[in-house]
């Protein structure tokens, strides 16, 4: 469904605790607002914030900081991924932008080592001068999904 | 020559204790008895001779007579002259002597002291000089009694007079001594009393010059209370006037506050504005990114989508941003004008304060005008009263002087009196004993005269 060419360029420039992250716009379907009343889902892992309702689907939000180890901070806006196995919403800080990755705007950066990027960022780019982490969507909802 | 005897008998016979009078009334020849026929000494010599001589005549007369011889008759003459001769001188000088005896033994007894027994001749026709002698002896005895008698009477008087004189001297130095301690003590009293005045004369002295001051003082008071009286009229009026203004600048002031309320009104409705253009913008950021990810999605054929969603979402972004600035110029107006309305808020309340203490002050300058008529009056009375108490001071340092005077004077006759009394004390100590003298002197003459018997 998707051009490779257009949307796989661009990513989604997003904040959590003073830290920049970036995700591939193809991977995401819609960006939410934050208030939305909240269902409690049971036996859920800690990370799993609650459910909401979205055009008739449930879907599920993960409270990205709490998976990622980073420090707790209030959620600004909800990402809402394309993910064909369930819905799911990541919990996140400001959305600072969408940035085409073959625009000017993009460095690649030194500081690609692997003890640096942990499991889930694939790389770090230079944006306004400011490092920014390309999370690996794809395996971030694939160990979700182990979860459940 | 001759003199009736007499004339000079009640002299003797009025003497106490002769016992003549009675005898003399009861004689029948008193008239024969009493007559006196006073020859002297010298003619009963004469007469006696002549006597003797007629005798002789008349014998040789009678022997003539009888016839006796003539040899005889010479014989029995000379022989008869000298018996009568010798009859007659015998006769005559015994009577003599007797008087004489007599006369001499009365001045004895008068020498001797005894002046009670009266010298009494025998009576006689022919009285002579004994008689003469006997009544002087007599008269001097009497003499003698009387002033004996009077000299005791008045040794007695005086011994008697001597001793209540030394009893009166004697309480009269008691008296004196008495005297001299309460001149003593008058003398302490009058000196203490000088020191006293002298005391009250300074005193009156420091008082008059208070009193001047006071005067002074009261007169300054005077001044003061008309300037004071001056000073809170304008002080009212100045008072009054910022009253005036001050209510001026009430009503500006709550007019301006009124109006910086209403400013806050409207900044807080435009901040509500702005709040809801940033809900907008934010919601249109939200549109606008879902737009760019729809036309991402869209591939080709959202490109231009894509541009205009991009547009849209700096657009958004601009708005959100100036939103954001003008709610933070909104926020520093709302709080400036809070800080305003505040200093306004307090502006107010110090106004009222001001009002109500303008109020205050203008009913204190009233009370103040009330008390500095009230004190103006008083600092008059007190002028008069200190005006009329400096004359009266003056006449009391006055009448000090005198009393101070008066009190030197005093002390002085009392230092006179009391050298007076000492001396009146010597004069009754030297009269006392010029008394004792006397006392002693009047004994001495009192036995002196005791040798004289009267009785």
């Amino acid at each position: 469904m998707l051009s490779p060419d257009s949307a796989s360029n661009k990513i989604i420039v997003f904040r959590i605790d003073e830290k920049l992250f970036g995700g591939e716009l193809s991977k995401i379907c819609e960006v939410l607002e934050k208030e939305m009343p909240l269902a409690w889902v049971p036996r859920a892992p800690a990370f799993v914030k609650g459910a909401v309702a979205h055009h008739g689907q449930a879907i599920l939000l993960i409270d990205l900081n709490a998976f990622l180890h980073l420090p707790a901070q209030e959620t600004e806006t909800v990402i809402l991924l394309d993910s064909p196995d369930r819905d799911i919403g990541l919990c996140v800080g400001k959305i600072l932008g969408i940035v085409d990755m073959t625009g000017g705007d993009i460095k690649e950066t030194d500081k690609n080592g692997d003890e640096d990027r942990g499991m889930y960022v694939d790389r770090f780019v230079q944006w306004k001068d400011r490092v920014v982490g390309l999370l690996n969507i794809e395996r971030l909802v694939s160990d979700i999904d182990g979860y459940f | 020559m001759t003199k009736a005897v007499n004339e000079k008998a009640p002299s003797l016979k009025t003497l106490p204790g002769t016992g003549e009078e009675g005898k003399g009334r009861a004689d029948p020849l008193r008239a024969l008895r009493q007559f006196r026929l006073r020859v002297e000494l010298g003619y009963k010599f004469i007469l006696s001779f002549l006597v003797v001589v007629i005798g002789v005549l008349v014998i040789a007369w009678i022997l003539s007579r009888i016839n006796i011889p003539p040899e005889w008759e010479e014989i029995a003459t000379v022989l008869s002259a000298i018996a009568m001769g010798l009859a007659i001188g015998r006769t005559f000088s015994r009577i003599l002597s007797r008087d004489f005896h007599e006369l001499s033994r009365s001045a004895e007894v008068i020498a001797e002291g005894d002046l009670a027994h009266p010298l009494s001749l025998e009576e006689r026709i022919f009285p002579d000089e004994t008689a003469d002698l006997a009544e002087s002896i007599n008269a001097m005895r009497h003499s003698l009694r009387v002033l004996v008698s009077r000299i005791r009477e008045t040794s007695h008087n005086v011994f008697e007079s001597s001793r209540s004189l030394f009893t009166s001297a004697q309480g009269l130095n008691a008296s004196n001594g008495e005297i001299a301690s309460t001149m003593e003590q008058i003398a302490k009293g009058a000196s203490l009393q000088a020191e006293r005045v002298e005391e009250t004369f300074s005193l009156i002295k420091r008082m008059a010059i208070s009193t001047e001051q006071a005067e002074k003082s009261a007169a300054e008071a005077h001044t003061s209370a008309a300037a004071a009286n001056g000073a809170a009229l304008k002080g009212e009026e100045i008072a009054r006037t910022t009253m005036g203004k001050m209510h001026i600048v009430f009503e500006k002031v709550e007019g301006a506050h009124t109006k910086v309320l209403k400013f806050s009104e409207r900044v807080a409705q435009v901040k509500k504005i702005i709040e809801i253009m940033a809900v907008i913008a934010e919601k249109t950021d939200l549109l606008a990114l879902n737009a760019t990810i729809e036309a991402a999605r869209a591939g080709e054929y959202g490109r231009g989508f894509s541009v205009v969603a991009e547009e849209v979402r700096k657009l958004a972004d601009t708005s959100a941003r100036s939103a954001e600035q003008i709610r933070e110029i909104i926020e520093t107006i709302e709080l400036e004008s809070k800080e305003v309305s505040g200093t306004i808020s307090e502006s107010t309340q110090e106004l009222r304060k001001g009002r109500e203490e303008t109020n205050a002050i203008i009913h204190s300058l009233g009370s103040i005008l009330a008390s500095v008529g009230e004190t103006t009056q008083r600092v008059e009375r007190i002028t008069a009263l200190s005006g009329e108490h400096a004359m009266h001071v003056e006449e009391t340092v006055k009448s000090i002087e005198e009393i101070a005077r008066v009190t030197q004077d005093n002390a002085a006759a009392t230092k006179q009196v009391s050298a007076a009394v000492q001396k009146q004390a010597a004069s009754v100590s030297e009269m006392s004993s010029a008394v004792q003298v006397m006392t002693k002197m009047s004994e001495d003459l009192r036995d002196v005269v005791a040798r004289f018997r009267l009785e």
